[in-house]
């Protein structure tokens, strides 16, 4: 089996995977320094590796554990690469007993070992020249033994590798005189941020991104690619907790990108970070005390016994469990780490991350009783007592809301408001993470350029593009042409231009670099509308009646007729035109009672339309599968609105599957700017608070609609009151039934059929109900 | 293909203290070659409810005449242009809502940048893909405002309940229509 030549294993062995391209599917140039996307490597020494079937049987189940197994069956080839090696990566090896007597006295000092499991025929004979040897954990000749010993030992690495990546740091300080472990801490829970939350990046998804780059990565791997094959076929965002909690390669790459703080693998995870987000969101469990055993170095444990009250923040995903004595259970001894057992509060409120039971979700697995609860990545604990008890350490942690951090909630509120995503660059630079904040602002620029690109390059090729406009001439089907126009196309006019083509592909055409002189006079064909430069205008001998021009002149200050100062101005001239070349042909139709063609042109101009107003208002374009509406009540402190509020409820039941009521503006605002901005709220606010309490609340983006109900108090309010419930229950369903409508329009220019259907279905719904109880003329 | 000219006003609307107008053009629009009639309406004969005019100055006049009522206008961009350059001053404050219904895509982005009169006013800006749905959507509305002054005369209710029917029951089939143009891919079919 060995190394497949071409693959990941081998572009690593051969020292060349240093600046592989992370990403063509993105179109990314940026170049990744990372060796591997587990955070150990597999290295196999044996003169028959490759020879032996036993042995290239055992490669593949090696490779179940690590996905990243390099082979060699040289001792010098093999301790040169391991001398290249950088001291931060983390190798285990193993050796046969012959090449492993030659080879571990040269190598075992080397920084990049961190064990070494010699694997032979005579144990007892090379028992005797390991015993030297700290770092050989075992001499075995049984491969089954070999493999559990080594996943045992992998899961503990792991666990290691768990506490050196969390971070501790102060709870109270200001922004402007932030320290560089707080920093760390913010700069991370920033990035999350705007991976999780819409609204943020251009790019919808990375599903395919990630795809591709696990598929570089395991292309030596018959298992791992069908692993890949399984992830791509079967994954869905209601599954993502699923592939989490799966003993996979997918697990070790989330693990390592999240605790070395990956960016570049950290973006393509984004998809599946944003699907577990929700998952667990919607999962959320309740109040909670729950341990988990931690190894930790010692010197780690004297950073938190002599800071206590600092907080710790956890880079990956955490598991823990209710059952501490079925936990304390497992422990073993360790001699070169203390094991702590971490005794967590966690209280979910506004700012805390979600975290749920596992049982909730088809992932459950009762044997693994330390995964019974699953934290969302990046979530931060308030550091309390650490005492030593009955040969462990006892950590106290409470889980600790964003808003006790005043440091990350006003730089989280700044970067909401200002979207400025340079907040994360400038504080990596702060802690001299120079390296990081370079990748984070390629790696955002490249995120803007692929979405221009994508839609200038891309969409541009499926253009009709004509050598010359001479042999144009000659196509009668063209009827729009577009000279030396091109250099100026942004991303806007690329993509309504996309959009005209793919609608009518026969009768546009581009015509680029024409620098022939044009003599339209001797041109016999009719119905021409050219649109071009003012200086290309400019070279036209003579015009012809029977040729209409529409000009680009960036200096057209007289306003001339025809002459548009903007390439936008310009194309939606050009969509015009195309929109009236239908209504000719409707005109034509009509006159032939052909209905049949009066129809089609009216579907192709709404069609037209609907796609033209989404590239310029681009309406809600995150529209999840699932889309939420809750119902707010901002509820009258004498709660003289009792007797409405469950007939509403009950009778919207259909329509809001979440009702929430507050009774103090403030709790309202605390919800609002917590909330995910994933659900549309419908709000009802009592009279009793002010008018202006209203228009206020309107600025949130997912408030859709709002209500003010109860008695009149301004007669002279610009504002309708709804005094009565029938009144509120009418305006419900009213603007329900405009709401449904609107996403189902919004799902059609997604092409997301289902869901189109479904609420175009629940608009005819409201439909009847509004016929039936409200214009009843009984 | 029925448009604007096919619009039957029903004259119990304009007993209501509240009244809606629609303003539209029979020239062809400034910018447009092709024919007049761009707006389709297949539920002209069911929007009893609009009351029609083709002249601006007659439209402007009723409402000044009738300052005691509120209205509600839907107006072509140009006719809303129109209103706009007419020197005199704007004075109409019985207008309670307008929306504005765009013959051309420019005219539809240049009207959305609309910084004239009446922008605060203005609740909708629309091509001719969506305006006869908004124009069933609001009849619905409106007739739900004013029907409660027609509550003693028993046979205009009735007749006003059941043009809110008919209105429902247009939507409904607007909606089917979309139910129907849905390919499994989401896109939509051609026939």
């Amino acid at each position: 089996m060995g190394n497949r030549p071409g693959s990941f294993i081998d572009k690593l062995k051969n020292r060349i995977y240093r600046k592989h391209s992370i990403s063509k599917s993105s179109q990314s140039n940026i170049t990744t320094e990372n060796t591997s996307l587990e955070t150990f490597l597999l290295v196999w020494l044996d003169p028959n590796i490759d020879t032996s079937k036993e042995n290239i049987r055992t490669q593949k189940r090696l490779r179940k554990i690590l996905t990243c197994l390099l082979t060699f069956n040289k001792v010098d080839e093999c301790r040169r690469w391991l001398e290249k090696c950088y001291n931060e990566e983390k190798i285990i090896l193993i050796v046969s007993g012959a090449y492993g007597q030659e080879i571990v006295p040269k190598i075992h000092d080397l920084s990049c070992i961190v064990s070494i499991y010699v694997y032979c025929l005579d144990v007892e004979r090379n028992k005797i020249w390991s015993k030297d040897f700290r770092k050989i954990r075992g001499v075995e000749s049984s491969t089954n033994v070999l493999l559990e010993e080594l996943e045992n030992h992998q899961n503990h690495l792991e666990n290691i590798e768990d506490s050196r990546a969390l971070r501790i740091c102060q709870q109270n300080e200001p922004a402007h005189s932030i320290e560089n472990r707080t920093a760390s801490l913010v700069w991370y829970r920033l990035l999350l941020e705007i991976l999780i939350q819409p609204n943020y990046l251009p790019t919808k998804g990375t599903y395919h991104e990630f795809i591709h780059i696990l598929r570089q990565y395991s292309s030596n791997d018959e298992d791992g690619s069908n692993l890949i094959d399984e992830f791509e076929q079967t994954y869905e965002p209601t599954r993502a907790v699923s592939w989490l909690t799966r003993d996979t390669p997918l697990i070790r790459f989330v693990n390592k990108a999240l605790r070395e703080q990956d960016i570049n693998i950290l973006f393509p995870l984004r998809f599946l970070l944003v699907d577990i987000y929700t998952q667990l969101t919607k999962n959320q469990a309740p109040s909670l005390n729950v341990f988990r055993l931690q190894l930790m170095p010692k010197t780690q444990i004297e950073d938190l016994r002599s800071n206590p009250g600092r907080l710790i923040i956890v880079n990956g995903f955490l598991f823990a469990t209710t059952n501490k004595s079925q936990l304390l259970s497992t422990i073993q001894n360790n001699e070169q780490f203390e094991t702590v057992l971490f005794d967590i509060q966690a209280d979910f409120r506004s700012g805390t991350v979600p975290f749920a039971y596992l049982q909730q979700f088809d992932s459950y697995n009762e044997q693994q009783i330390e995964r019974e609860i699953l934290f969302m990545c990046g979530s931060i604990f308030e550091v309390g007592s650490l005492r030593y008890e009955n040969s462990i350490w006892r950590l106290q942690l409470r889980l600790t809301s964003e808003n006790d951090v005043p440091v990350l909630s006003q730089m989280k509120q700044n970067l909401r408001e200002t979207k400025n995503l340079n907040i994360i660059s400038d504080l990596l630079k702060k802690i001299n993470q120079e390296d990081k904040a370079r990748i984070f602002a390629e790696r955002i620029a490249n995120e803007q350029l692929t979405t221009a690109v994508t839609s200038n390059s891309q969409q541009i090729k499926s253009i009709q593009i004509q050598s010359n406009f001479n042999e144009l001439l000659t196509n009668e089907n063209i009827l729009f042409v577009l000279i030396n126009l091109s250099t100026y196309f942004n991303e806007s006019t690329s993509a309504v231009l996309k959009i005209l083509c793919s609608i009518e592909p026969r009768i546009i055409s581009i015509v680029d670099n024409e620098t022939t002189t044009i003599d339209l006079s001797q041109c016999m064909r009719r119905e021409l509308t050219i649109f071009t430069t003012v200086q290309f205008a400019n070279t036209i001998k003579k015009y012809s009646e029977d040729f209409q021009f529409f000009i680009l002149d960036t200096d057209n200050q007289n306003n001339q007729k025809y002459r548009y100062s903007t390439i936008d101005d310009l194309i939606n001239r050009l969509v015009d035109c195309i929109i009236e070349k239908y209504r000719f042909e409707i005109s034509k139709a009509l006159k032939t009672q052909n209905q049949t063609k009066v129809k089609d042109y009216n579907q192709q101009i709404n069609r037209i339309y609907r796609q033209l107003k989404q590239i310029h208002f681009n309406h809600d374009s995150f529209l999840s599968n699932t889309h939420q509406t809750t119902l707010i009540w901002l509820r009258s402190a004498d709660k003289n609105d009792n007797l409405d509020i469950e007939p509403v409820n009950q009778s919207f039941r259909d329509y809001f599957p979440m009702n929430l009521h507050f009774f103090q503006e403030s709790e309202l605002r605390e919800y609002l700017a917590a909330d995910n901005h994933q659900t549309d709220l419908f709000l009802i606010i009592s009279s009793d608070y002010q008018m202006d309490t209203l228009v206020d609340l309107r600025q949130y983006s997912n408030i859709k609609y709002t209500y003010y109900y109860g008695e009149m108090k301004d007669k002279n309010s610009e504002y309708k009151i709804l005094s009565t419930r029938d009144d509120l229950c009418y305006q419900l369903t009213y603007d329900l039934l405009e709401y449904y409508g609107n996403l189902g329009e919004q799902y059609r220019i997604n092409n997301q059929a289902k869901q189109a259907r479904q609420m175009f279905s629940k608009a005819q719904r409201l439909c009847q109900i509004l016929s039936e109880n409200y214009f009843s003329s009984k | 293909m029925a448009s604007f000219e096919d619009i039957e006003y029903d004259s119990n609307y304009s007993l209501a203290s509240r009244q809606f107008f629609l303003l539209y053009d029979t020239t062809i629009p400034s910018q447009c070659a092709g024919p007049s009639s761009v707006i389709v309406l297949n539920n002209a004969s069911i929007l009893k409810f609009i009351c029609p005019y083709n002249n601006l100055l007659c439209c402007r006049n009723y409402i000044h005449d009738h300052n005691q009522k509120m209205f509600t206008i839907a107006l072509s961009d140009d006719k809303m242009n129109e209103w706009n350059d007419d020197n005199n001053q704007i004075t109409e404050t019985n207008i309670r809502k307008v929306f504005i219904f765009c013959e051309t895509f420019s005219q539809y982005l240049a009207m959305k940048r609309w910084r004239g009169c009446y922008r605060r006013k203005i609740r909708g800006i629309y091509l001719s893909d969506t305006f006869e749905q908004k124009l069933l959507q609001l009849g619905v509305d409106y007739i739900r405002e004013i029907l409660p002054e027609f509550r003693r005369e028993r046979g205009t209710y009735r007749r006003l309940c059941t043009d809110a029917q008919n209105l429902l029951q247009a939507l409904n089939n607007y909606f089917q229509d979309q139910i129907d143009s849905l390919s499994d891919d989401g896109t939509e079919e051609t026939s």
